[in-house]
């Protein structure tokens, strides 16, 4: 539904039925994706942008190609091979290597993927043990989503990625059930991730928190959760260290 | 009516961008690296100009001399911000994309469409990446299912339904199918919901 109905808003004139009704099975896609998850800016941006490309496209009176039209219309095709990027992979290894040194103008743009096993298997979620620090938590005392997420910005939720990669290497650097005490830079994936990391370590200084992991179960439909562990970030001359403890074996987390 | 159209949409456009300020600058200590007082300002420009526009559009004094230094302001507050983000999620990304369009918009409508048009692109792109993924096709595993019970994001609602729905006979794997195209359908999908859905202190 999401490419076909894309392609259709695309592609199609705004005055036949089929435009019509992709645009309307667009905003259910849409609807749908706030119920199932919230995910707040996402939909209501997406959604924006779509009623935006629609209408705009539904009273456009075409005139002759200015040159700052011609200027925007290459600028909206070199975003269009970043984000095809998946599918063009040899055009957009040339482009992209040169576009994302100026990450500025390019915005960020790549092949988006969204729910695929990075994000689905083996999940690594935290919940920080203080009563003040209750808005900063984006899961609950379970490991699961916690309502603060709801009509907030990803931020919270996003800090998941990186902390269940510094959890798995910790995990596979001592290798043992028992507490340790390891500096979060030796623990961290790269530096964007020990940046991301200094600033939760620096909010959750000194408070217990509790690590889940999430397992899908084929049988009965639903994630197994299991508190895996503890951990507590100390910083000591000017260095954070992370204390942890693990009760359960990991399993291997895709992270991002 | 054709414009009153147009304008709703951009309001509805500029307190989206409010919200998201002002939810950046809630966490602005979680988010950002380096900068902070720049990034304060930035912020709070970033949170009063969608205001102004909306103002504008209230006022209806909705000229391009007004509206292309008020989207232009909103346009380089949402690309700074981006910069010194430490999370440069597809929130962000889309974010720029609302703001870089909106715009466009005050100058060329036909421009903008481009702009727009790359949003749709991505969720393409995004439907493409879910199709390669072993998660979501036919021979691979439940991939509407595990994003309908996801714990770090699914309403617990939503889980149960799901899981309630997915093993009620017949309904569930149509259901499901219509869904994701190309969803499998288990064996065990008749099967009843265990005992523990139903009690969420036995969940951990």
């Amino acid at each position: 539904m999401q490419i076909v109905t894309g392609l259709f808003l695309l592609i199609l004139n705004p005055e036949t039925l089929l435009f019509k009704l992709s645009l309307f099975l667009q905003i259910i896609f849409i609807i749908s994706l706030f119920v199932i998850c919230d995910l707040s800016w996402i939909t209501s941006i997406y959604l924006a942008c779509v009623l935006n490309f629609a209408f705009i496209k539904n009273n456009l009176q075409i005139s002759t190609v200015t040159s700052f039209e011609f200027c925007i219309i290459i600028i909206a095709l070199i975003y269009c091979f970043q984000c095809l990027g998946l599918i063009f992979t040899p055009i957009n290894s040339i482009l992209w290597n040169s576009i994302r040194k100026y990450s500025l103008c390019s915005l960020g743009i790549g092949p988006f993927k969204m729910f695929t096993e990075a994000h689905m298997v083996n999940i690594i979620t935290y919940f920080i043990d203080s009563k003040k620090l209750k808005g900063y938590n984006a899961f609950d005392q379970n490991g699961g989503r916690n309502c603060s997420q709801n009509f907030n910005s990803r931020h919270l939720q996003a800090a998941m990625y990186p902390f269940g990669d510094m959890i798995q290497l910790a995990y596979n650097t001592i290798n043992s059930k028992e507490r340790s005490l390891l500096p979060l830079s030796a623990i961290s994936k790269s530096k964007l991730h020990l940046q991301q990391l200094e600033k939760l370590a620096c909010i959750a200084l000194d408070l217990p928190i509790y690590v889940f992991q999430h397992f899908f179960n084929d049988k009965t439909g639903i994630y197994d959760t299991f508190k895996v562990g503890k951990l507590i970030f100390i910083r000591s001359n000017c260095v954070y260290n992370v204390n942890l403890e693990f009760y359960y074996p990991l399993k291997p987390f895709d992270g991002r | 009516m054709e414009q009153l159209q147009l304008h709703l949409i951009d309001v509805f456009s500029l307190i989206v961008l409010t919200l998201k300020s002002f939810s950046d600058l809630r966490y602005s200590k979680l988010i950002y690296f380096g900068q902070a007082k720049l990034l304060l300002v930035i912020n709070a420009l970033a949170l009063v100009f969608p205001l102004i526009g909306i103002i504008c559009f209230y006022s209806n004094s909705v000229s391009p001399s007004i509206q292309i230094p008020v989207f232009g302001i909103i346009l380089i507050c949402a690309m700074i911000k981006r910069r010194f983000k430490l999370y440069n999620s597809i929130e962000e990304i889309y974010e720029s994309l609302l703001c870089l369009g909106l715009f466009v918009s005050t100058i060329s409508r036909i421009a903008s469409i481009f702009i727009f048009s790359i949003v749709l692109l991505s969720s393409i792109s995004a439907g493409y990446s879910k199709l390669q993924s072993k998660l979501w096709n036919y021979y691979g595993s439940n991939g509407f299912l595990m994003f309908c019970t996801l714990p770090s994001i699914s309403r617990s609602i939503i889980k149960y339904i799901s899981v309630n729905i997915y093993f009620k006979p017949f309904i569930g794997k149509h259901i499901f199918f219509f869904s994701d195209f190309c969803h499998p359908i288990h064996a065990n999908c008749h099967r009843t919901i265990p005992s523990y859905l139903k009690s969420r202190n036995s969940f951990v």
